[in-house]
């Protein structure tokens, strides 16, 4: 029971981070109809922010995750008003060469970082990071129990923000249709600018919470990438709370298949979910859920 | 129908076509092997000695790849010979990202755009089966570094080297009788082992599982693993659940860090963690686990403690010398696989000035005869590269067996402990509870 347990609980709290992070794709998915493919070297950047305030001023990542998602933000607005709406406004032969262009962003910027830094691995492990919980055969990791609850806080407050302001009703608006949306006043363009910001600032406050519990180098991002990318597909897009189940049911999912299957086969389990989903239930969680 | 045959009378044109029109193809133009021969002997090679590296440098493994090669340039400046007969030493670098397709790719480039005479590199063993198989279609000689997978140097491939590299399923021969003379008598029945799903990690537990067998110990839990998971929790709370005396661990760096944090969290409590080498004794591993470090024992291919020592190109050298030049010069501890590669420069510079010696031309086909005839003193210990089989049935070709040692972090420094006759303190078994430390 103990280990049905360990592995229920472990699965849930590792979910939370996943659904942070993956929660950024869906928003700039659901909006603008791309794939990001920069979104997890956008997240690694947010993790190096608050690697340089941990080293420099020894600001634990939960608090330099208070500045690095501003500073994501600017860059994502910066990044998204420059080159891939440029992209958008270009007749090209490939329909999706924003796409490639967020590619070639994220190999760009992972260069970038990797002559800055080198390859080698940051660590921001401090005593909190040891600490756990112990009850009933389980133990419980601080780091990770926070990482999840500020995970949690986030999507509430993100999901409030979409359904109660009239910016985050533009958001959705224009996920929804973009015509309808700019005939109604909404200035599409900017809200683009602003879903792509904040996209990437959630991405950097995910990579936030994985650094107490891992690391970080240049590379870091590419399992997360192909994780988002399936909570994406799972959730549907532009769906927070599809997010949210989408990144519980995989953490869960990988977790249960780790003990009970394989470590080796845990990406495997993502997979098969994301195949299923496409086969049987296209329109993600969200059909289910009904937002 | 005829549109058919019509194809494939103009394919059959076009193929014998380009068969006679290219030069030296058609029968008539085939020089006789006696008078290549006689003009090959004549050639005397001209320009630089080119040296190929090609390892990770950048990517999830640069940190072995860079310690490689950071550790080859201490070498060269060590012994100081910038030029042997006139030609300068150059050294050609390639970066494979840790990736065996771009290794194959850099293996290639390195023979035919840069012309090299002879490839040293290899990291990780993935890289290292496809660098080997390439090397030895293109007829160079290719000096591994660390890449150990057995059955690279099992293949019979007359162009490869193994150099100071210990093959992965020997890494665990000073365990052995550490098991037998230590663990054993200290009660240790059941065995977790798990490691990581690679050549490497799958190649090491091959060579593990008949080692424990054989001693009667009874393996709980046998499992690979995805060294690049952030969460390795869900496995070891069904190695906790299986209650295992031991664990016995194949891992890189990253999932050795964390695999000792989550163990430590989980009270995963055995009387020994046992890492086999690899991430276990690099300096970073301490970074990585912080204190959960202590007291896990690891197999070693080498320590700065050996009291190694010789002579090369009149320069003489010890072991603990490369370990504080390497400190001095990077602000960093190398572990054994940079003193494999500090080894590997030692091996072919003594095979370059041996050709040399010899009055014959530094090419590939002479420095391959040099590297056959090694019997050398490096920082790794005595290398021979020779053929033989070992007790587990395994056949290698150019093949050396370096010694292996048995370490244990204790107070975050990392502490010889067996063979006891080259012990730099006492052992610690069985550990302490993580919840009594």
């Amino acid at each position: 029971m103990a280990l049905f347990g360990q592995t229920f609980i472990t699965g849930i709290l590792m979910g939370g981070i996943y659904a942070i992070i993956a929660i950024g794709m869906t928003l700039i998915m659901g909006v603008m109809k791309i794939i990001n493919l920069a979104h997890g070297a956008l997240m690694m950047v947010g993790m190096y922010v608050c690697v340089v305030l941990f080293a420099s001023l020894g600001w634990h990542p939960y608090i330099g995750m208070l500045v690095a998602m501003p500073c994501l933000f600017g860059i994502g607005w910066l990044l998204q008003k420059y080159s891939i709406e440029r992209v958008f406004k270009v007749e090209t032969i490939l329909p999706e060469s924003q796409v490639l262009l967020t590619l070639a962003l994220g190999l760009g910027i992972t260069e970038i970082i990797r002559l800055i830094f080198t390859s080698d691995y940051q660590v921001t492990y401090t005593p909190f990071s040891a600490k756990c919980f112990y009850a009933g055969g389980m133990s419980i990791s601080a780091a990770y129990l926070v990482g999840f609850i500020l995970a949690m806080v986030f999507v509430a407050a993100l999901h409030i923000f979409l359904t109660r302001t009239d910016l985050g009703r533009s958001v959705i608006a224009t996920a929804q249709d973009r015509d309808a949306a700019t005939y109604m006043g909404v200035n599409a363009g900017r809200i683009t600018n602003f879903t792509f910001a904040l996209g990437t600032a959630l991405a950097a406050a995910g990579g936030a919470m994985l650094l107490p519990i891992f690391y970080t180098f240049p590379d870091v991002w590419h399992p997360y990438l192909a994780k988002a990318f399936i909570i994406t597909i799972l959730g549907g897009m532009g769906s927070t709370v599809g997010a949210l189940s989408g990144g519980l049911l995989l953490g869960v999912a990988e977790s249960f298949g780790a003990t009970y299957w394989s470590p080796g086969y845990r990406d495997v389990v993502g997979l098969i979910i994301f195949l299923l989903v496409l086969l049987f239930l296209p329109g993600g969680l969200k059909k289910v859920i009904g937002r | 129908m005829k549109k058919v045959k019509l194809g494939l009378f103009l394919a059959l044109t076009v193929v014998l076509v380009a068969a006679f029109a290219l030069p030296g193809c058609a029968p008539g133009e085939v020089a006789p092997p006696e008078e290549e021969e006689e003009e090959e002997e004549e050639v005397v090679p001209t320009g630089p000695i080119k040296i190929g590296i090609n390892l990770s440098l950048t990517g999830p493994k640069a940190k072995f790849g860079s310690m490689d090669r950071n550790s080859i340039e201490i070498a060269r400046a060590k012994f100081g010979v910038e030029e042997i007969g006139g030609r300068p030493i150059t050294f050609v670098i390639e970066d494979n990202r840790g990736d065996p397709a771009i290794a194959k790719s850099a293996e290639e480039k390195l023979v035919g755009v840069d012309n090299v005479d002879l490839i040293m590199g290899g990291y990780s063993s993935a890289c290292g089966v496809t660098q080997a198989a390439a090397a030895n279609d293109l007829k160079v000689p290719h000096l591994l570094v660390n890449s150990s997978k057995d059955a690279i140097t099992e293949e019979g491939y007359e162009w490869v080297f193994s150099g100071a590299r210990v093959p992965a399923s020997h890494y665990a021969d000073a365990m052995w009788s550490f098991v037998d003379e230590v663990l054993i008598p200290g009660g240790v029945k059941k065995v977790a082992l798990y490691y990581e799903m690679t050549d490497w990690g799958t190649s090491s537990a091959e060579g593990l599982r008949p080692g424990f067998e054989k001693r009667g110990i009874e393996l709980v839990y046998d499992s690979p693993y995805d060294s690049t998971a952030t969460d390795f929790k869900p496995m070891l709370s069904k190695v906790k659940a299986a209650n295992p005396d031991m664990i016995m661990a194949v891992s890189y760096l990253t999932d050795a860090g964390l695999l000792a944090r989550q163990a430590a969290e989980l009270r995963l409590n055995v009387l020994a963690y046992m890492g086999q080498a690899g991430g276990y004794t690099m300096p970073e591993f301490l970074e990585l686990a912080g204190e959960n470090v202590n007291y896990v024992f690891t197999t070693a291919n080498w320590s700065p403690l050996a009291a190694w020592e010789g002579e090369i190109a009149g320069v003489k050298w010890t072991n603990q010398e490369y370990y504080d030049a390497y400190v001095a010069s990077y602000k960093a501890e190398p572990d054994y696989h940079g003193a494999q590669g500090y080894a590997a420069w030692q091996i072919a510079l003594d095979a370059l000035l041996r050709v040399d010696a010899a009055g014959k031309p530094i090419n590939r086909e002479t420095i391959k005869a040099a590297l056959e005839e090694t019997k050398l003193m490096t920082a790794m210990g005595l290398i021979e590269n020779k053929e033989w089989t070992d007790d587990m049935g395994h056949h290698y070709y150019n093949q050396g067996l370096p010694l292996t040692y048995v370490m244990q972090w204790q107070n975050e420094v990392q502490e010889v402990v067996w063979p006891l006759a080259g012990k730099s303190t006492d052992y610690v078994f069985p550990v302490p509870k993580y919840e009594e430390r």
